[in-house]
């Protein structure tokens, strides 16, 4: 029998994701919890829930995610069918958008419980609105007892007077939520005010994987028994839970003594990969100098050679060599990276094909690598550590600490290999957009097939474009018109779908350029974006041991026609910002934006994201600008949820490939930045000297 | 309406799998890769790399290697020796790296064992001698960190035994090693000829993902 990796894989994955045995039970809200209420517990850091129920004419779907070790955060969407008379405007089903967010405040001890503080739907239409103070301790093995007093929607049940009052009169009285008029706006003036309400409940853990809850809850749910959605006839609420093996939960659930549900929740940890060695090939080996390839070879009377075999074996890896100049004891390669997702990676592997390939008198390799054909960083290794380090049992960061990384020199097309410009590329293939949170129907997509064309006839410079052919789906079938007081610069995305057919959705000549020490340069010309077309001009700052950049960015633009093709409507803007993006160094990343948005309205936006070491991330942004909320409309300002999964964490394979998605509650004009291909400091960050450090761990892989 | 979120990821990732497989270009980089993942959960036979048919051909020694959790062996040819240590290639480009006939490090198999020092264990083993030692393991874990791992191992020699290889009986003498952490255990046990001191076969833990290995060399 062969040997196949892919079939160790299959059992080995199964079993690696296996240790999530008596994982967190999810309650309705998606969050730690009993049926319906929460508890003083949080997930491990990093951990991510997906959740799904129904009962009577309520779903609810949420994603949690452990942003710190004490906080998780969540977004909600939730369907409550039936819950009005339908009118032109609106559909008798209900949709609700919330956030939630949870602060544990200690961790349950020995001899003391776990305590908690959180809030629900603190910024959306209210009808989940509610705040707790928690706490949970286990008793043996088995049990765990909750008991907290909650606020809002959690005070509906023989609800007494706001103990905080003693603190301030002003905790006595809730004022009223400003419903969907105010929705996106934080609540302040409500939190922690008005009545509130006892709640209290047990889980008790049958095996290793079943477990029960039974809880009395101070949700009466006033608004769904008053609709007609739901009945109530109990405060006591009942769940029964089975976690599987893969960390996956399915539970049974009673509302009222009368709700029958059912929920579905999956958790994984981003942290840890499918496969964390990963199926890559194993690397070239690192052979006796004496033994390489190129060994007999007198490099100064036959460089070319040198190059020939080079690019040959540096192809095989999924590496492109551009240049390669030997001088003395030193050689120099300038390398694109099409196959890695760490940038160390690459550079480990372009060391070993050059200790495979050049003499011995080759004492030293630097490796350029190269982003948009603009030489990026240097890294210079010597070969000796190379050889020495391979078989050390701490040789990844060992070879980190003795390797120089500078940022790259520009030095014009010496040594270039034969034939490298003018480069022509192509891409033909399937796609698929997304539109979310459209009342009439929630998810919209659009499937076709996606041309991309690159044609760079000397560094630096190129011409790409983006073709689409729509060929099913329904986004196109929104007939919402938008009721913005503001431009519509994005607001009217149904009309550029119902009105285009092949759509151009890139087509510009692009300048990518260094013009100094750390600082890279980009013009941009040409239908720019899917709506807006123009110039784009850009400037990054980012020295290359710095975990901070600055970038400024300034453009012309107008307004597309909505077949997506070459016209323009009257509409053009200035538009820029100047931004900053600090990688804290713990896995957070933040980028403030300030400037001037696509509607002509000034302000900043503050992005914060959890950025997992093997490129698994989930943040989130928001905008305010000038625009008032009401004139913002639905959604008082505009904000956002984004994730990226790299497919190498997927597969365990070797991609630079990712899926990303930003998913925004509402999609208005104010706060609408421009969307260019080709930013600077996404295009760069992966081989500055941060990025490159924190990927060292796959130096040697 | 129901399950949205979770939907979105599943229409997403399916969806795209799918028709990346559908996907061709010259594109910069190597990214359709979501195809990728469809070659990769269905794909049951591997493909042999060239390094691979290299070796073939060159008749390079061989070994046999089983994951035992699995249920599956196959051959390895050597592709490349430098000192104490041996690059053992499979089919599809996936090697292990012995020293000495201790596993010391793995590439493409899905698990992170970048490399060992087992200087300690390595020293009893080969003079058949009983004894505690420390071996050191470094692992590339799910994040991308390389996580260096402390085992204390008690050696022990269980004496002379015959074993039948290859259809004839030999004399070896049997090794076992004890290994714990804070967090993990296992036992690795290595056959040894008596007089040349080679390992000509053992059962070796790999780490977490894999599980324990299996050795025997081919004469």
């Amino acid at each position: 029998m062969r040997l196949s990796f892919v079939a160790v894989f299959t059992y080995c994955a199964a079993a690696f994701m296996a240790d999530t045995v008596g994982s967190q039970t999810l309650s309705t809200f998606g969050t730690p919890g009993l049926v319906d209420m929460p508890t003083a517990e949080v997930m491990s850091d990093g951990q991510v829930a997906l959740t799904s129920n129904r009962y009577g004419n309520v779903t609810r779907n949420t994603f949690t995610f452990q942003v710190l070790p004490r906080v998780y955060g969540s977004f909600r969407y939730g369907v409550f069918r039936n819950f009005r008379d339908a009118t032109p405007t609106a559909p008798e089903d209900f949709y609700d958008r919330s956030f939630d967010l949870h602060f544990q405040i200690a961790y349950e001890g020995e001899n003391r419980p776990g305590l908690a503080i959180g809030l629900r739907d603190f910024g959306g239409t209210g009808l989940l609105s509610s705040e707790y103070l928690v706490a949970t301790k286990t008793f043996g093995d088995r049990f765990e007892l909750t008991g907290g007093i909650g606020w809002g929607r959690l005070a509906q049940r023989n609800s007494f007077k706001n103990p905080l009052s003693v603190i301030s009169p002003k905790f006595e009285n809730r004022p009223s939520s400003g419903g969907i008029d105010d929705t996106g706006q934080l609540d302040f003036g409500s939190w922690f005010r008005g009545p509130a309400a006892v709640f209290g409940g047990v889980e008790y853990q049958a095996t290793d994987r079943l477990s029960l809850q039974l809880e009395y809850s101070s949700d009466a749910y006033d608004e769904e028994v008053s609709q007609g959605v739901i009945e109530i006839k109990t405060p006591f609420n009942f769940g029964l839970n089975y976690t599987y093996a893969n960390g996956s939960n399915l539970r049974g659930f009673v509302i009222g003594g009368t709700e029958v549900g059912i929920q579905y929740s999956y958790t994984f940890n981003p942290k840890n990969r499918r496969v964390p060695g990963g199926f890559d090939e194993a690397p070239p080996t690192i052979v006796d100098r004496n033994r390489a390839i190129l060994a007999d070879w007198n490099l100064e009377n036959d460089p070319g050679r040198a190059s020939d075999v080079l690019e040959d074996s540096l192809d095989a890896e999924g590496i492109t060599l551009e240049a390669f100049v030997a001088s003395g004891d030193t050689a120099t390669v300038r390398i694109s990276n099409r196959r890695w997702d760490r940038g160390a990676q690459a550079i480990g592997r372009t060391a070993r094909v050059m200790a495979q390939t050049l003499p011995a008198n080759i004492d030293v390799f630097v490796v350029t690598t190269m982003t948009s054909d603009v030489p990026n960083s240097s890294v210079t290794i010597r070969r000796d550590d190379l050889e020495v380090l391979e078989t050390d049992y701490d040789g990844a960061w060992r070879s980190l600490a003795r390797v120089q990384i500078d940022d790259a020199p520009v030095t014009g097309r010496e040594g270039e290999v034969e034939g490298l410009y003018p480069k022509f590329s192509y891409g033909l293939g399937p796609y698929l957009g997304f539109s979310f949170f459209d009342p009439d129907e929630p998810l919209r997509f659009q499937l076709g097939a996606e041309l991309v064309l690159s044609y760079a006839p000397t560094p630096g410079f190129s011409f790409n474009s983006t073709f689409r052919l729509p060929v099913a789906g329904n986004i196109a079938d929104a007939t919402r018109e938008s009721d913005s007081v503001l431009p519509r610069v994005r607001s009217d995305a149904s009309l550029y779908a119902q009105q285009s057919n092949l759509q151009v959705n890139r087509l510009t000549a692009d300048y990518t350029f260094k013009p100094g020490e750390d600082l890279f340069g980009r013009v941009s010309g040409g239908y720019l974006e899917n709506m807006f077309g123009g110039i784009s001009t850009e400037l990054l700052w980012y020295p290359i041991d710095s975990r901070v950049a600055y970038g400024v960015e300034l453009n012309y633009v107008k307004q597309r026609d909505f077949d997506m093709l070459f016209g323009f409507q009257d509409y053009g803007v200035f538009t820029g910002h100047a931004s900053m993006y600090y990688d804290h160094g713990n896995g957070f990343l933040t980028q403030v934006d300030v400037g001037r948005y696509l509607a002509g309205d000034w302000g900043a936006t503050l992005g914060i994201d959890r950025e997992f070491n093997n490129g698994f991330s989930i943040g989130g942004y928001f905008t305010l600008t000038d625009v008032p909320f009401d004139d913002f409309g639905e959604g008082s300002f505009d904000k956002g949820i984004r994730f990226t999964v790299p497919v190498s964490w997927l597969t365990g394979e070797p991609s630079r490939g990712g899926y990303s998605q930003t998913i925004q509650p509402v999609l208005r004009d104010g706060g609408a930045r421009l969307n260019i291909a080709n930013r600077l400091y996404r295009s760069t960050r992966d081989y500055r000297a941060a990025k490159l450090s924190d990927g060292w761990g796959r130096f040697y892989r | 309406m129901g399950a949205v979120l979770p939907m979105i990821l599943r229409l997403s990732l399916a969806l795209s799998m799918l028709l990346a497989l559908l996907a061709c270009g010259t594109s910069g980089d190597e990214d359709s890769a979501l195809g990728q993942s469809i070659a990769t959960f269905t794909r049951d036979e591997a493909e042999f790399v060239p390094r691979f048919v290299v070796l073939l051909e060159e008749e390079a020694p061989s070994i046999q290697v089983g994951f035992i959790e699995r249920d599956i062996s196959g051959s390895l040819l050597l592709e490349h020796q430098k000192g104490d240590f041996d690059y053992w290639l499979s089919v599809d480009g996936a090697q292990i790296i012995l020293e000495n006939g201790m596993l010391h490090s793995m590439r493409g198999f899905g698990e992170g064992l970048l490399a060992s020092d087992l200087s300690e264990p390595m020293t009893l083993v080969r003079e058949l001698s009983s004894g505690w030692s420390d071996r050191f393991h470094t692992y590339l874990d799910g994040n991308d960190f390389a996580v260096t791992r402390t085992y204390r191992c008690r050696i022990e020699n269980e004496g002379q035994q015959s074993i039948d290889f290859y259809g004839t009986s030999r004399s070896v003498v049997l090794m076992r090693e004890n290994c714990r952490s804070l967090d993990q255990e296992f036992t690795n046990l290595y056959w040894l000829d008596p007089r040349s001191r080679t390992i000509v076969l053992s059962r070796q833990w790999a780490g977490p993902f894999v599980g324990d290995i299996s050795t025997r060399i081919v004469p």
